[in-house]
């Protein structure tokens, strides 16, 4: 039973020690890097020296002796260079970065099994006679007054980082994986990272020569070291004693409320009271909490340093990371959360952003590249942004690359402006590196990002000026588990809408309705101001049972928008907006993929939290690539060749009492108004039949005569009934170039009535789900001609062959 | 103190249970794996999920996912309210409900009188079941928890029919 107890507390022990020395190395990691910038900084020495010396104190009492091994060597080392025995040189910092990941690993293995590994104990031995030897060897160089940087060997580094890494096979796996991998080529490292890593160093070997390839690797190795712990989130929280002090309080309070409630009668007097002091506790309560998960996110910056020159060796750049408002906080769930798209951009920048020394120079910049990590509160959300001063993203070789990917048509490239083209980046599968590095570039890149980030319900933004940099700017809210929502209702079931997705709610009364919801084939759409919304009514997607009776009163639409998709839901009413407390559903039923949670509302009623970006994706709405030009259906993939969103001078004609579908209505038609050579008024009696065929004779040519609503028998029968003196009807045709198998040729198009020549914009549309694409003109839409619709307009090169 | 009263229970070849009724038919689960019986309480449902899912509750400020056991035994569900027995689910570490037509007596039964299913039940019954008790007016079917997880559920492939 002694026995036991004894045990125990070593083990808590032990996990106390793990945690402080890894802060403590967290710490060095810190300093080591900025002691590389600023050599002459006593304090960062000591410092370091500190952490170091802890470690071997503590581990000596604990009898982790291969841990105090290590830690002596290198206490001994940093001795010296506390006491100007030695010169801080990039090889020392390398010495030393070993060091603190061979510290780090044995740390790891403690932690993961309670002991340190005796079996590898002899590997810690490379480690420790490379340290010495830097020692020895510093303190040489600096007698001779010889050049420390250029006297260094490759040969020591090849296997020390081995070394920091080799762990016992109870390890986990992640770290087997790199000991393993160094043995045969760099691609095995990349295996066990996610998207955002992988391929950390799988083409460091084809883009570097041979002699560098050693080098190469043991950078690498580092590289992939850090992020596999920045990607490893941090079990445990420091709270300020005086915030866990203020809870117990509030907690204290609340339970002193409660026994009064509980001894309510429902004529108790002050129950209103009592509520609202349950109410005032409760917020306070939740405050303190919200406090408590707060962090700085300066937790997070503190793992870039090493990174980011780690990268910028691998990369052959120069690069200073800087920081500001490291004290900003954030909630930890969030932090977490951008851990990953941070880390991303980070590396973005500094292989994508920063030129190489020897472009910057012919640029005028500093040789030194500099990417700031800023964060800051703007309007009760965290801005955290990171910004580089490097080239810059060129919008014309973006468009290329997004033309050569099919992204975009040469037309629309065309017309975008700047900041739509920059919006190209977030696509799935887009990388505008020249050559594919070993870092990044590989198109698994911004859309990871930006889909990380809305996750959390945070947006993604981008700004770039070619040659000055770029600045990729994440907003993310300050907390996650309390949102505000609204609440709506659909099929006599409550859900929850978040607000950030919220972008608009319009009310149609039935009669409204009517005329303002259009149907392309099976979708329907609404005419929002200058865009066709696609329409969702939720309790169709979701199979609910239709509210009889609810017909007549109309409806909300709520204008959604995420991860690029945006729609309007049709929900039959709405409720108050509240803010909800997101409680995650089970596994089996996050599954379904529609709803991201539950909450209990005010009335406590379980309402489901709608995934509004999975709803829509569900629906069939396409994310918008491109922000403005966003008319979208149900087709996955882009329109052919059509023009999306091209602006065209358009025909509107009149057919005849054929629209889609039953309507009365006549359907407006279009026609692109480069296909039109003329607009022709034909007497009746010009127009002659030819195997039951309408013909024209026109400019000593024979046009077949379209009249798919069927006007001439109409016209025909109007003369013959007509008195015989009145004037003669005639045939309104549109003379068309039709494009066709064996060129173009010209044909004739019989229509009731020509309405406007005017500019429109063609709309993408799914050709399943109706002949003709459609086009906005006017605001309404009208289907455009079957026979010119693939080609939007002719081809300017075919026209001239007819002229 | 409830290591000894479970051990007194074995030594004596005995189990409590908690009879439910679904249908016409009892059922028992071992008390000692119910955690919480939930008064009338009506689930709210989730659409697009498996048509047992009888929907969500709020319990203990998490959301329990609910079993509809009238659905499992391939009945319709009852407009009226039943119950819901709270459940560990022991391989995530959750719990779940199940919703039952009606909670009745905690009896105390020979684990002789614990016959094994027949042979010739269909699937469901034979995924769903666990044995069942001989008793004066009839038969109580023994259910396992564990083989009521939604999770089990929706890997059985038995069950998986999506709310039309």
């Amino acid at each position: 039973m002694r026995d036991q107890s004894d045990k125990k507390e070593v083990n808590e022990l032990t996990r106390e020690f793990i945690a402080e020395s890894m802060a403590g190395l967290e710490r060095m990691e810190l300093c080591l890097t900025e002691l590389e910038m600023r050599p002459d900084e006593e304090e960062l020495v000591s410092e370091i020296f500190r952490a170091v010396h802890t470690i071997k104190g503590t581990t000596g009492f604990l009898g982790f002796g291969r841990l105090e091994k290590l830690a002596h060597s290198g206490e001994s080392l940093l001795g010296a260079l506390r006491d100007k025995k030695l010169k801080v040189s990039s090889d020392l910092i390398n010495g030393l970065l070993k060091l603190l990941d061979g510290l780090r690993a044995i740390l790891q293995l403690i932690e993961a099994t309670g002991m340190e590994g005796e079996r590898a104990e002899d590997h810690d031995s490379d480690l420790i006679a490379h340290l010495e030897e830097l020692k020895i060897r510093g303190m040489q160089s600096l007698q001779s007054r010889k050049s420390p940087v250029q006297e260094q060997k490759l040969k020591p580094q090849d296997s020390a980082p081995r070394q920091a890494l080799v762990v016992s096979p109870t390890e986990n796996s992640l770290l087997t994986n790199y000991s393993s991998g160094d043995s045969s080529s760099g691609k095995d490292w990349a295996i066990t990272i996610d998207g955002i890593t992988t391929g950390e160093c799988a083409s460091a070997e084809n883009s570097t020569s041979q002699q560098q390839k050693k080098q190469q690797r043991t950078d690498g190795t580092a590289a992939t070291g850090v992020s596999s712990e920045l990607l490893r989130p941090d079990p445990s929280l420091r709270i300020d004693v005086e915030v866990l002090n203020q809870l117990m309080n509030q907690v204290g309070e609340l339970v002193l409320t409660r026994n009064q409630i509980l001894r309510c009668t429902p004529d108790t007097k002050n129950f209103h009271e009592l509520a609202g002091r349950l109410d005032s506790v409760t917020a306070e309560l939740r405050q303190s909490v919200m406090q408590a998960r707060m962090q700085p996110v300066g937790h997070l910056f503190s793992k870039f340093p090493r990174m980011v020159r780690d990268l910028g060796i691998t990369c052959g750049r120069r690069v200073r990371i800087v920081f500001d408002g490291q004290e900003t906080r954030l909630d930890k769930s969030l932090l977490e959360a951008v851990r990953d798209p941070l880390t991303h951009a980070v590396r973005n920048a500094v292989d994508h952003g920063i030129e190489p020394p020897s472009e910057r120079v012919k640029a005028g910049k500093p040789v030194e590249g500099v990417v700031c990590l800023r964060a800051y509160h703007q309007s009760g959300s965290v801005v955290i942004e990171v910004i580089d001063d490097g080239a810059g993203i060129s919008t014309e070789r973006v468009l290329e690359k997004a033309m050569e990917r099919g992204l975009v048509t040469p037309r629309a490239a065309a017309t975008m402006s700047q900041r739509e083209a920059l919006q190209l980046i977030f696509v799935a599968g887009f990388s505008t590196a020249k050559i594919v590095t070993n870092v990044s570039g590989r198109g698994v890149g911004m859309d990871v990002v930006r889909s990380n980030v809305e996750k959390v319900g945070g947006r993604v933004e981008l700004e770039s000026r070619v040659g000055s940099g770029t600045t990729v700017r994440m907003r993310v809210p300050l907390t996650l588990a309390i949102i505000p929502a609204l609440v709506v209702r659909s099929g006599g079931q409550s859900f929850a809408l978040p607000q950030n997705a919220l972008t608009e709610l319009i009310y149609l009364s039935q009669r409204e309705a009517e005329t303002a919801v259009e149907q392309i084939g099976t979708t329907e759409v609404y005419r929002l101001r200058e865009h066709l919304l696609p329409l969702i009514w939720l309790d169709r997607l979701l199979n609910l049972e239709h509210e009889v009776g609810k017909q007549e009163d109309g409806f909300y639409i709520a204008v959604l928008e995420a991860e690029g998709r945006r729609y309007g839901l049709v929900v039959d009413d709405l409720k108050a907006p509240e803010e909800i407390v997101v409680k995650p559903l089970s596994p089996d039923l996050r599954e379904i993929g529609v709803f991201s949670g539950a909450t209990v509302l005010g009335d406590g009623v379980l309402a489901l939290i709608l995934d509004v970006a999975a709803t829509g994706a569900r629906a069939g709405v396409r994310p918008i690539a491109v922000e403005e030009i966003n008319i979208t259906s149900a087709d996955p993939e882009p329109a052919e060749s059509a023009p999306v969103g091209m602006e065209d001078s358009l025909v509107i004609y009149e057919l005849g009492k054929r629209g889609l579908g039953e309507s009365a209505n006549s359907e407006r038609m279009a026609m692109p108004l480069s296909a039109v050579e003329r607009i022709e008024s034909v007497p009746l009696r010009n127009i002659e039949y030819a195997e039951g065929r309408a013909m024209l004779q026109y400019c000593g040519e024979l046009l077949a005569l379209e009249d798919e609503g069927e006007l001439l028998p109409e016209l025909h029968a109007a003369n013959r009934s007509a008195a015989p003196d009145a004037p003669q009807k005639a045939a309104t045709v549109l003379i068309c170039l039709r494009p066709g198998a064996r060129g173009v040729r010209r044909m004739g198009i019989v229509v009731r009535r020509v309405l406007d020549v005017s500019a429109g914009t063609l709309l993408a549309a799914d050709s399943a789900e109706c002949d003709g694409q459609l086009a906005m003109v006017n605001q309404r839409v009208s289907t455009v001609h079957s026979e010119f619709t693939q080609r939007g307009g002719l081809p300017v090169s075919t026209m001239q062959e007819v002229a | 103190m409830k290591d000894a009263q479970i051990a007194v229970a074995e030594e004596k070849n005995t189990i409590s249970i908690c009879s439910l009724r679904v249908g016409d038919a009892l059922f028992g689960i071992d008390t000692r794996q119910i955690r919480e019986a939930l008064g009338k309480t009506t689930p709210q449902q989730v659409p697009l999920a498996p048509k047992y899912i009888a929907g969500v509750v709020p319990y203990r400020g998490d959301v329990l996912t609910t079993v509809s056991l009238r659905v499992l035994l391939g009945l319709e569900p009852l407009a009226e309210t039943g119950c819901i027995l709270v459940l560990d689910d022991k391989e995530d570490n959750q719990h779940f409900g199940v919703l039952v037509d009606g909670v009745g007596k905690v009896l105390t039964m020979d684990l002789n009188a614990l016959e094994e299913n027949p042979r010739r039940l269909d699937p469901r019954s034979m995924e769903l079941f666990d044995g069942a008790f001989r008793m004066d007016f009839g038969l109580m079917v023994r259910l396992n928890p564990q083989r009521l997880r939604p999770s089990r559920l929706a890997a059985s492939g038995i069950f998986a029919t999506r709310k039309q």
